[in-house]
C-alpha cells in the first residue's frame, strides 16, 4: 500500500516502536512495532488489544533519523508529506527526549506477526 | 541524505526506573495516582492553575499534540494527549497517561485510573478526563 492508505487506515498513537533493521539489498526498510490494535476502527473485543506488527518499507530512497538504538520508543503520531513521505514522532519517554523519524518510500507492507 | 542506517539497530529489553516492591509506598502511589485520575481536567491548562510544571521537551511542544506535566506534591508525571477533531472513535478523544514512578519497565510503565500498574499501549492506560 501507499503510505498515504497505511496513515489512512491505521492509528499509530501509543504503539511502540522496537526496532529498525535496514536491508540494503532489498532496498527495504523494516520496523518493528508493538501495535495498538485496540485502538483500530475494526478492533474485536476478544483479540488482544496489542502484537508486534512489521512496517515493510520498499523502494527506500531515504531514511532520515538519528543513527541510535531504537527501542521502546513511544509514537505519538505519523505524518504524511508528499505522497511517499512518512514522518513518525516518537518520545522516549524515560529520557523525556522527543525525536522525529522519516522515510521516504514507494510502498509499504503491514505485517502482523 | 541517508545517515548511514545500514545494520542491525535492535535494542535489548529492559527495565527502567525503580522496583516498587516497597507496599506503604506502593499503595501511597496508587491512592494519589487514583485520586489524580478522578480529578485530571479536560483542559490541561488547568493543572498548571494547581501547582503542576509543565515539562514537555520543546521540540515535542512545538510539533505534536502532546504534553508533559509534573506535579511537586506527588512526585507523579502525566502526559496530556490531544485527540485528533473529527477523528473517529478513540482517535478523536482527549487523554492522559499517569507515569508509574516504581515502573521496571515497559509492562508496567503507566497507572490506570484505580492506580494499578499497566503496560505501554493498554487501553486501561488512557484516562479520559
Amino acid at each position: 500500500m501507499t503510505l498515504t492508505e497505511l496513515v489512512n487506515k491505521y492509528y499509530f498513537h501509543d504503539s511502540t516502536l522496537e526496532a529498525i533493521r535496514f536491508d540494503q539489498n532489498r532496498n527495504s526498510l523494516v520496523m518493528e512495532i508493538d501495535f495498538c490494535f485496540w485502538m483500530q476502527t475494526d478492533y474485536v473485543k476478544t483479540s488482544p488489544e496489542t502484537g508486534m506488527i512489521q512496517l515493510i518499507f520498499n523502494g527506500v530512497q531515504d531514511f532520515i533519523g538519528e543513527p541510535c538504538c531504537y527501542n521502546d520508543l513511544t509514537i505519538l503520531d505519523i505524518i504524511v508529506s508528499e505522497h511517499n513521505k512518512l514522518t513518525f514522532q516518537i518520545i522516549d519517554e524515560d529520557n523525556k527526549e522527543y525525536m522525529e523519524l522519516t522515510v521516504i518510500a514507494e510502498t509499504v507492507e503491514f505485517v502482523v506477526q | 541524505m541517508c545517515k548511514g542506517i545500514s545494520e542491525l539497530y535492535e535494542g535489548t529489553k529492559g527495565g527502567s526506573g525503580e522496583n516498587g516492591n516497597n507496599s506503604s509506598s506502593g499503595n501511597s502511589i496508587k491512592e494519589k495516582a487514583a485520586n489524580i485520575a478522578q480529578s485530571l481536567p479536560k483542559d490541561p491548562d488547568k493543572l498548571l492553575e494547581t501547582g503542576w510544571q509543565e515539562t514537555t521537551h520543546p521540540e515535542m511542544r512545538d510539533k505534536s499534540n502532546s504534553r508533559d506535566f509534573f506535579d511537586p506534591s506527588t512526585e507523579i508525571t502525566v502526559r496530556f494527549d490531544k485527540g485528533k477533531p473529527e477523528a473517529p472513535g478513540f482517535r478523536g478523544k482527549n487523554h492522559y497517561h499517569i507515569e508509574n514512578p516504581n515502573r521496571t519497565g515497559k509492562r508496567d510503565f503507566y497507572l490506570d485510573k484505580d492506580g494499578n500498574p499497566v503496560p505501554k499501549g493498554s487501553d486501561a492506560s488512557h484516562i479520559i478526563p
